[in-house]
């Protein structure tokens, strides 16, 4: 069983959702594994025990989180605390992957944010497998759910494709930077069009 | 005027001598008595522009960092990262920015809401803080500084909260 987190506070609606359901989409495409997807604020609130129970029972941890403000959301580090402080020595030695993404356009800027998923493996004795990043990720999901031409966001899909490979195998990847083939200034110039929509109707 | 968010009880406030810094010169957040998570829901970007949509008293924390000069961060290192506690607070600043994007340096960016100057520091304190920790630690103060248009004042790593006075002076 490979064990997803969906640390978005938005739930099921979340680009970090979405983007694990890419994740497990190309897994299936080769094995079986079941994937488990939980939402972090039913771990951390309520369901930390059985999280800790469950992910016994894994052969990996995937964490999907957003980037907010240049690292991990705060309830994902709360979530690495808990472990380190509950339940380290218990933890299984298991691949633990990262699936990012980030409204701004260049996916590395998401580099901390891994290095601090790495910091936590090498501190609890678990395995940093590797990560991958979205750049702009709102316009790839939009572009994806629009089935729009696919050469927009072929590369990701090739990407997600190498991740799931690692996943299923359990092998470490180097981390992977991916965006859409659209260019940065049609980004920027869409997503102001968004936001000045939106707060023109909330006028 | 300094704004310092940090995570220390009042008993460590105390050992460190912060609770005797003169209050015309330091404001202080005391980020664990925050509770609600930023739900990534753009609403102190887009629904009330520079101010968070949950009421409690980190809802206008945008404004206060407007207010001041420079923002030091006190925070226990947690893997190359601000404890969680600290990090809430930050998540929850996000209206200090506009959600408007310019690119700066090759990047891009959020716009400033606020056109002011901004110093970001921090101390990051702990037993056990690796070589690997304080140069994530030292790579996130960047990039948050890179972020809120500011300039970097320290980046400063100590056992102990206790000594972080000596920093400030």
């Amino acid at each position: 069983m490979i064990y997803m987190i969906n640390c978005s506070y938005k739930g099921r609606t979340s680009n970090s959702r979405y983007f694990l359901g890419l994740l497990e989409k190309e897994i299936k495409k080769y094995s079986d594994t079941e994937c488990v997807v939980k939402n972090i604020k039913n771990i951390i609130v309520r369901g930390f025990d059985d999280f800790v129970e469950d992910i016994k029972g894994a052969e990996a941890l995937v964490i999907g989180a957003p980037l907010y403000v240049d690292g991990l959301p705060a309830q994902v580090v709360k979530l690495l605390e808990m472990i380190m402080e509950r339940c380290a020595d218990e933890f299984p030695a298991i691949p633990v992957y990262v699936v990012s993404n980030l409204g701004f356009y260049e996916p590395q800027q998401i580099r901390p944010l891994f290095d601090i998923v790495k910091n936590w493996c090498d501190k609890i004795g678990t395995v940093y497998g590797g990560g991958i990043a979205v750049g702009a990720g709102p316009m790839v999901r939009i572009i994806q759910e629009k089935s729009l031409p696919a050469v927009l966001y072929r590369k990701v899909d090739q990407d997600f494709s190498k991740l799931a490979k690692a996943v299923e195998q359990g092998q470490a990847v180097e981390n992977i930077y991916c965006s859409s083939a659209v260019p940065r200034g049609v980004y920027l110039k869409y997503a102001h069009k968004m936001f000045n929509k939106a707060l023109r109707e909330n006028k | 005027m300094k704004l310092i968010i940090h995570d220390l009880t009042e008993e460590q406030l105390k050992s460190s001598g912060l609770d005797t810094l003169p209050a015309d010169t330091y404001r202080f957040v005391n980020s664990l008595e925050i509770d609600r998570y930023c739900i990534g829901c753009f609403g102190c970007w887009l629904k009330t522009p520079g101010r968070c949509i949950i009421t409690d008293r980190f809802q206008q924390m945008g404004e206060l960092i407007a207010q001041v000069d420079e923002v030091v961060i006190i925070a226990k290192e947690t893997f190359g990262s601000y404890s969680s506690s600290v990090k809430n607070v930050l998540d929850r600043s996000i209206s200090y920015v506009e959600p408007f994007f310019e690119i700066r340096n090759g990047e891009m960016h959020h716009k400033e809401r606020y056109i002011k100057p901004l110093m970001f520091s921090a101390v990051f304190y702990g037993a056990d803080i690796t070589e690997a920790e304080e140069e994530t630690s030292r790579r996130l103060v960047q990039a948050n500084a890179v972020n809120l248009n500011g300039t970097i004042g320290f980046v400063k790593f100590m056992e102990s909260p206790d000594m972080v006075k000596e920093v400030l002076a």
